[in-house]
C-alpha cells in the first residue's frame, strides 16, 4: 500500500474502530502508531444517518474537480463546470483535464468533451454519490463525523464517514454545515485506497445560465413490465441468485436499443444498491449466432477496470450479460455465476 | 468456413498455422475490418465454442506460442490483406472507430435515458425494499466456479460494455487516447 495512504487509512481504521458498537457519541482523542510515528487523531463521533442535499437540486453553478485513481495512487483529474437550475435542468461539461499523475491542466480533446456531453446527466445523477433507502443506510453502514469543520469552496463543511459493515468499501462526504449540501466525496476500495474523489472548487448560488445548453435525454425506454415485455427482449431475463449482502433492487428498465441501431438487441437493465454502492446488471439479446463460450461447464467472462469501474461481460445462451460496479471483481464474478 | 460446432477438428495445416500465430498481433486495421465485417454480417463467424476454447487456452497458457521469427514472415501477408480504404465497398463500410463511437454514444444515451433518474434519494425508492441476506461461502464459491473470469484490457470489451462503465463514471482519457 502506498505510504501516504498507510497513514490515511490507519487513521481511518482507528477512527472507524471508534465508531463500532462500543463507541459512544463522545468525541475523544486517540493515539495511533503509524510506522515509527505516533500521531494524535480526533476520534469521529458516531452519528445517525445523515440527509444530504444535492447540487443538481439547487440553482447554482459549480466548478468541480474529479480525481480517478489508478492502483498506484496516481490520479487522472477532470475539472468540470456544472450548471443546475434547481428544477431538473442540468448541464455538465469538462473545462480542463490533467493526465495520470500530472500536476498541470490542459485542454480536453474533442473525444473527452464528447464523452462528457453524451453522459452529462448520467454522470451527475448517477456517478455522483447519492444516498439510498434509509433502511439500507442504517443496516449497511456505520456513520460517523469528524469534529470540526473544513473549508470547501469557501463554505464551512463537515466530514462524514460511512463504513461498509460488509467490507465492500467506505466513503467520505463533505457537506455544508448550514444546508447539508454535498460538495465533495471520496469512495474507497476494499483495501482502503481511494478510487474516486470529487471536490467542489467554487460555487455560485446566483448563477448566470444564459447560453447554457441543458442536457436532454433522447432515447425510448420504459420500466420493465415483466413477462409482457419478453417479446421485445427476445428472452426471459434472469435475476441474479446472488447480490452482495445488504443490496436491494432499485428498478428494472427496458432499453430499446434496437430502435437506435438495427444490430443492437434490446436491453434489460436492473439496478441494485446497498444505499451508496451501485450494481448494474444488463442482459441483451444476441442477434448473431447464439454465443456460448463454455469449457468444462464454465462460462468464459471477460472483465476490465475502466476508470475505477469494473465491468464483466460474457455470453450466455441467446443473451449477452454485463455486470458493472465499483465492487471487487470477485463480487462481480459471483454475481455473474448466479445468473445461470 | 464450415460453422459446425459439433466438428471442431480443423485441417492439420490450418491448425498448425493458427497455433503458429499464438502471441502474434494482427495490424490494427485488419482487426478493425474483421470486426466491421462481423458487425455487418459480411464475414462468417467462427463457431463461438471454438472462439471460447481459443480464448480460454490463451488465458490458461495452453496455446502454443509462435516461434519468434514467424511474425516477421507473417506480417507482410497480413499487411497485404489489411489493404487500404479504397478497397472497401463505397457507401457500405463504416470505419470501425466511427462505428464503435456510434455504438458507444448510442449505449451512453440509452443509459442516460434509461437508468439514471428515478432512484435518487430515500423518498424515491421503496422504503420497504428487502435487503439481500448473507450467502454461504460455499454457495458463493459454487457461483464463482461457473465462471472463468479473465481480466482483459478495456479495448477487448465491447463498446456497449465500455459505455456502461463510462456511464458509471469510469471515464478515462488515458484509454481514449
Amino acid at each position: 500500500m502506498r505510504p501516504h495512504l498507510v497513514l490515511a487509512m490507519s487513521a481511518l481504521t482507528v477512527v472507524l474502530m471508534g465508531c463500532g458498537p462500543a463507541a459512544e457519541t463522545q468525541g475523544e482523542t486517540l493515539a495511533a502508531t503509524v510506522g515509527t510515528q505516533s500521531v494524535g487523531l480526533a476520534a469521529h463521533q458516531k452519528i445517525s444517518i445523515p440527509e444530504f442535499d444535492y447540487v443538481e437540486d439547487q440553482d447554482l453553478q459549480a466548478t468541480r474537480e474529479l480525481s480517478i485513481f489508478d492502483n498506484l495512487g496516481r490520479a487522472e483529474r477532470f475539472k468540470e463546470d456544472l450548471h443546475s437550475d434547481g428544477s431538473g435542468e442540468i448541464a455538465l461539461s469538462i473545462l480542463e483535464y490533467a493526465g495520470l499523475g500530472l500536476p498541470t491542466w490542459s485542454q480536453p480533446d474533442s473525444q473527452l468533451e464528447s464523452s462528457y456531453f453524451n453522459r452529462q446527466r448520467y454522470l451527475v445523477k448517477y456517478r455522483d454519490l447519492h444516498l439510498g433507502s434509509e433502511i439500507s443506510l442504517q443496516r449497511n453502514f456505520r456513520w460517523s463525523e469528524q469534529p470540526g469543520v473544513v473549508q470547501v469552496a469557501g463554505l464551512d463543511c463537515k466530514r462524514i464517514f460511512a463504513e461498509s459493515v460488509h467490507g465492500l468499501g467506505n466513503f467520505e462526504f463533505l457537506v455544508t454545515v448550514d444546508t447539508d449540501l454535498l460538495l465533495g466525496w471520496t469512495s474507497f476500495d476494499v483495501q482502503g485506497d481511494p478510487v474516486m474523489r470529487m471536490k467542489t472548487l467554487d460555487v455560485d448560488f446566483t448563477p448566470d445560465h444564459n447560453g447554457v445548453a441543458w442536457a436532454v435525454p433522447a432515447v425510448a425506454e420504459h420500466p420493465y413490465a415483466g413477462p409482457v415485455d419478453e417479446p421485445l427482449l427476445g428472452f426471459a431475463p434472469q435475476s441474479p441468485q446472488y447480490v452482495p449482502p445488504g443490496f436491494y433492487g432499485l428498478e428494472e428498465r427496458l432499453l430499446l436499443a434496437n430502435g437506435i441501431m438495427a444490430n443492437l438487441g434490446n436491453i434489460h437493465a436492473a439496478l441494485y444498491s446497498d444505499g451508496i454502492h451501485m450494481l448494474f446488471v444488463a442482459q441483451q439479446k444476441t442477434l448473431s449466432t447464439p454465443a456460448l463460450n463454455v469449457l468444462s461447464g464454465a462460462v468464459l467472462v471477460k472483465h476490465a477496470d475502466i476508470g475505477g469501474i469494473r465491468v464483466a461481460e460474457g455470453d450466455l445462451p441467446g443473451r449477452r450479460v454485463y455486470v458493472v460496479s465499483q465492487l471487487p471483481s470477485e463480487e462481480l464474478q459471483t454475481i455473474f455465476g448466479s445468473l445461470f | 468456413m464450415t460453422n459446425n460446432p459439433n466438428n471442431p477438428e480443423l485441417p492439420e495445416r490450418l491448425t498448425q498455422d493458427l497455433r503458429a500465430l499464438g502471441g502474434a498481433k494482427a495490424p490494427e486495421e485488419l482487426w478493425e475490418r474483421v470486426q466491421l465485417g462481423l458487425a455487418l454480417g459480411q464475414v462468417e463467424k467462427a463457431p463461438e465454442e471454438l472462439w471460447g476454447q481459443v480464448q480460454l487456452g490463451l488465458a490458461l497458457g495452453e496455446v502454443e506460442k509462435a516461434p519468434a521469427d514467424l511474425w516477421s514472415r507473417v506480417q507482410p501477408q497480413l499487411a497485404a490483406i489489411a489493404e487500404p480504404e479504397s478497397q472497401k465497398p463505397a457507401g457500405r463500410v463504416l470505419h470501425n472507430q466511427a462505428w464503435g463511437r456510434r455504438l458507444s454514444i448510442a449505449a451512453a444515451l440509452m443509459i442516460c435515458a434509461g437508468i439514471g433518474y428515478r432512484f435518487m434519494g430515500p423518498a424515491q425508492v421503496d422504503p420497504g425494499a428487502a435487503l439481500a441476506g448473507p450467502v454461504s461461502a460455499a454457495d458463493r464459491a459454487a457461483f464463482r466456479a461457473k465462471v472463468v473470469f479473465m481480466e482483459v484490457s478495456s479495448k477487448e470489451l465491447s463498446s456497449v460494455a465500455n459505455s456502461f462503465a463510462e456511464g458509471f463514471g469510469g471515464i478515462t482519457a488515458e484509454d481514449d487516447a
